[in-house]
């Protein structure tokens, strides 16, 4: 009983602050503005049985992975290319460096420029935001690999895909998932964001419509949402992938 | 088997080797001894082909292994993983296995085991039970005694022994020359060489 209220405690904690908030809000701006939190939830819970609340969801959630899963196929490959190159990654840092203090509103113009609204936003934005992390990460940690390993592997004409698979992955994936985790949040975000600004449907683009036509109880049913699977998503994935990645880094470190 | 005539070597302007040549004949034991730092790492990494001579000549006419001074562990690999890392694909799965455990029993390792979790003297037994399940005809053996107590030396010794009998050619780099009394050696062509200051400057023969 304990362990199960010390576990909710900083939850319901965090709610009841957050319901305050919203009354004071409330009390302040006038329920037209700042709606009181029975009726969000209950804007919540039209959105949730019509359906509508699942479909925007699914497209949000789909449009983040798709663009971060190939912001990691490109990084990782990039990166593990750039670490083996001798000097490539000193050549390219300035330039990733740039890419990853580029706000993600940048690309997002560029590419409604490009393309147009519609998916390609979101999933190219998310893309832009997360790859120079992945990138510098997985550089990195390949730079910071036993030398001698690799060395003792090229004597015995160890086969590349065995060398990759047991000694290069299994190396950098401590940097990797605290890359990968950073990467997540940033990218849920920066989908959020994209959506809102050049895109129809998802959380964002619900978001801004509801802003549009000064649906307050709507706005702050999409907002919640958006927080409410924000927290899941970080207590849910990228917490315990950091935990992963700071108990390899400590092990690692123990075993050299 | 192994001809190395000249070979000079320097690291950022401080010479290391001013000029080494040696040979080594099938079925040959060669120690190279001397204190800490004259040169007989380098060496033995120069003619594993790990680092690269600033000038001379090598010769070999067989594959090398060598077990490297500081083990060249993999931290994640279990003492199984870690011998079966360096067998090549020909290997049938079977016989696989089989090496790895032959090779893990002779020097008294448990497969499951990770680096970490081992003794220095179990890290330097499982480095010598990867260097002699790669069955290379050329073996460069650096302080294989070190860490190992009396028993486990007297193993090492008659691996060392059973392989130049079988036509291997050995180098082993060690500080001193004791291991090699053992009664194991009686039997097989052993040399030692005496590196006695640095930089090093080894004649054919500087000592037997």
């Amino acid at each position: 009983m304990t362990a199960l209220f010390r576990a909710v405690a900083p939850y319901l904690a965090s709610a009841l602050i957050f319901a305050g908030a919203a009354h004071l809000a409330g009390a302040f701006l006038g329920p037209e503005l700042a709606p009181p939190p029975g009726a969000v939830l209950a804007a919540l819970l039209e959105i949730t049985v019509s359906g509508e609340l699942f479909r925007e969801l699914g497209a949000t959630v789909a449009r983040a992975l798709a663009g971060l899963l190939l912001a990691n196929a490109a990084g990782v490959a990039l990166g593990l290319a750039a670490g083996f190159i001798p000097g490539a990654l000193r050549l390219v840092s300035p330039l990733a460096a740039a890419l990853q203090s580029c706000p993600p509103v940048v690309w997002i113009s560029l590419v409604m420029v490009w393309a147009g609204t519609g998916t390609v936003v979101p999933v190219s934005a998310v893309f832009a935001a997360t790859l120079p992390l992945l990138f510098s990460a997985t550089a990195q940690s390949v730079m910071g690999l036993d030398r001698r390993i690799l060395a003792m592997s090229r004597l015995y004409g160890v086969p590349k895909a065995r060398v990759l698979c047991r000694f290069v992955l299994p190396g950098i994936f401590p940097h990797w998932s605290a890359a990968f985790s950073t990467a997540l949040a940033t990218g849920w975000k920066a989908a959020a964001v994209a959506e809102f600004i050049g895109s129809r449907q998802g959380i964002g683009a619900k978001i801004f419509w509801s802003y549009h036509k000064l649906d307050m109880e709507g706005l702050y049913a999409w907002a919640l949402t958006l927080t409410v699977l924000g927290v899941i998503l970080e207590c849910g994935l990228i917490m315990p992938l950091r935990r992963k990645a700071a108990s390899l880094a400590v092990r690692g470190a123990e075993d050299a | 088997m192994l001809e190395i005539a000249d070979i000079r070597k320097a690291f950022n302007g401080r010479t290391v080797i001013a000029s080494a040549s040696l040979s080594l004949e099938a079925g040959e034991v060669l120690c190279l001894t001397g204190p800490s730092g004259v040169g007989k790492t380098t060496l033995l990494e120069i003619i594993a082909g790990i680092l690269r001579p600033d000038g001379g000549r090598i010769k070999k006419s067989a594959p090398v292994a060598l077990m490297f001074q500081d083990n060249a562990l993999i931290p994640w690999l279990t003492a199984e993983e870690t011998v079966d890392y360096i067998l090549p694909d020909s290997v049938p799965r079977g016989e696989r296995r089989e090496r790895v455990t032959f090779w893990l029993d002779r020097f008294g390792l448990e497969g499951g085991i990770h680096p970490a979790a081992m003794s220095g003297g179990m890290r330097r037994r499982l480095s010598l039970a990867r260097t002699f399940a790669a069955r290379r005809p050329l073996i460069l053996l650096d302080e294989p005694f070190a860490f190992l107590d009396a028993a486990w030396c007297g193993v090492v010794c008659e691996e060392i022994a059973a392989h130049a009998g079988s036509g291997c050619g050995i180098i082993l780099a060690a500080h001193t020359t004791e291991a090699l009394n053992a009664r194991e050696f009686s039997r097989v062509a052993c040399r030692t060489l005496i590196i006695r200051s640095s930089p090093v400057s080894i004649d054919p023969v500087i000592f037997e």
